[in-house]
């Protein structure tokens, strides 16, 4: 368990690492409806993602109309991957247990 | 005499000269399909950003949001302009199957349009395939900024890889070939006309399993709808263009109704950001 990254591993974290790997980049707006969160508890979680490096978020506009982007970097996919690897590794090893 | 008018109008098919024209068609269709999709996978989609942060100041830099690729899991707008282009072609091939149902066309060019303004269709089409597959692109970008983004959200999908890409080329292109074979072996109308009926009753099945869907029921009357026009097809003997019409028909019925759904179903949200 001391190998999994508490970061990702939160539930909501989990979830939206996990969209964003299957994209190349999407908008707050997109992450809003995949997920079901809150608009603050997604732009909560998003930033403690972006503190660890995981995501980068790019604020601009489109016309007049702000405009979040968010990214998966290269240290979230290496995340992400080491994530699923190690959660993968620990049911295996549950299952050969029970 | 009607069912003569109703084949001769809709289709540039002048009699004894039906592989020709439908298997041009049929390529056409196909090759525009595949120009859209290529032309519409590579496109740039914004521009560099200017910071990266969300806690300094930002600078607005408008993005060239209308060269945005790929929006949401909404997909239905891409296949309502490519279908909605389908009965532009076919006018087209109609106005250029007129001067062959001249008594004299057979005898002057022997079913190849050579040597006459007619020439010209071979020129001009591909060039109206071209450019059709750009701006069916042009305009999906354009539907979806201004209809699916405000309220799904955008999101830009990994770009397919090359090997991917020529896949999906070398898949049309053997889908293509075959279709192209099985026209030129049979040379009749038999088992074009035929197409109708099938395609339709495969349709049908396919809309009655997506009925089967909660809150799907509708596509019990797209299944209905689908097999009685296969079947009132077939007696007007329009070969393999039976097919075409199906699809054009039904296909654009279908994707309509599902994005007038998607427009009902997901409202634009108030324009807040973080």
């Amino acid at each position: 368990m001391s190998e999994l990254d508490r970061v990702i591993h939160e539930p909501a974290r989990l979830l939206i690492v996990a969209l964003l790997n299957g994209v190349k980049e999407a908008d707050f707006l997109y992450l809003l409806r995949e997920s079901n969160l809150t608009k603050g508890n997604l732009s909560s979680h998003l930033a403690k993602l972006e503190q660890a490096g995981d995501v980068e978020i790019e604020k601009t506009y489109r016309g007049k109309v702000p405009l979040t982007l968010v990214r998966l970097t290269n240290v979230g996919h290496g995340a992400f991957e080491g994530y699923r690897k190690n959660l993968t590794g620990l049911l295996d090893k549950a299952s050969d247990h029970g | 005499m009607g069912n003569w008018a109703f084949t001769h109008t809709l289709i540039p098919v002048p009699l004894g000269l039906t592989s020709e024209y439908e298997l041009s068609l049929i390529i056409q269709s196909l090759a525009h399909w595949k120009i859209t999709l290529l032309s519409g996978s590579r496109q740039a989609s914004k521009s560099i950003p200017v910071n990266r942060s969300s806690a300094l100041k930002t600078y607005p830099s408008p993005l060239p949001f209308w060269l945005a690729v790929a929006f949401s899991k909404v997909v239905h707008v891409a296949e309502l302009v490519v279908s909605a282009s389908r009965p532009v072609f076919a006018l087209i091939g109609s106005f250029v199957g007129l001067p062959s149902r001249d008594p004299y066309f057979h005898r002057t060019h022997c079913g190849r349009p050579k040597g006459s303004w007619l020439g010209i269709y071979w020129v001009v089409i591909p060039a109206i395939l071209v450019i059709s597959g750009v701006a069916a692109n042009w305009l999906t970008r354009k539907l979806k900024a201004r209809w699916t983004f405000p309220r799904a959200g955008y999101v830009e999908f990994r770009e397919p890889s090359r090997s991917q890409l020529i896949l999906g080329a070398a898949l049309a292109l053997l889908v293509a070939a075959a279709l192209a074979g099985v026209i030129a072996l049979t040379r009749t109308h038999e088992i074009g006309d035929l197409s109708a009926p099938a395609i339709g009753a495969l349709m049908a099945g396919a809309f009655l399993v997506a009925s089967r869907r909660p809150g799907q029921r509708h596509w019990v009357w797209f299944a209905a709808a689908t097999l009685l026009l296969g079947i009132v097809l077939y007696p007007l003997k329009l070969g393999w263009m039976g097919m075409q019409w199906i699809l054009v028909v039904i296909g654009s019925a279908s994707i309509a109704w599902r994005f007038r759904a998607f427009l009902k179903s997901v409202p634009p949200p108030g324009r807040d950001e973080p």
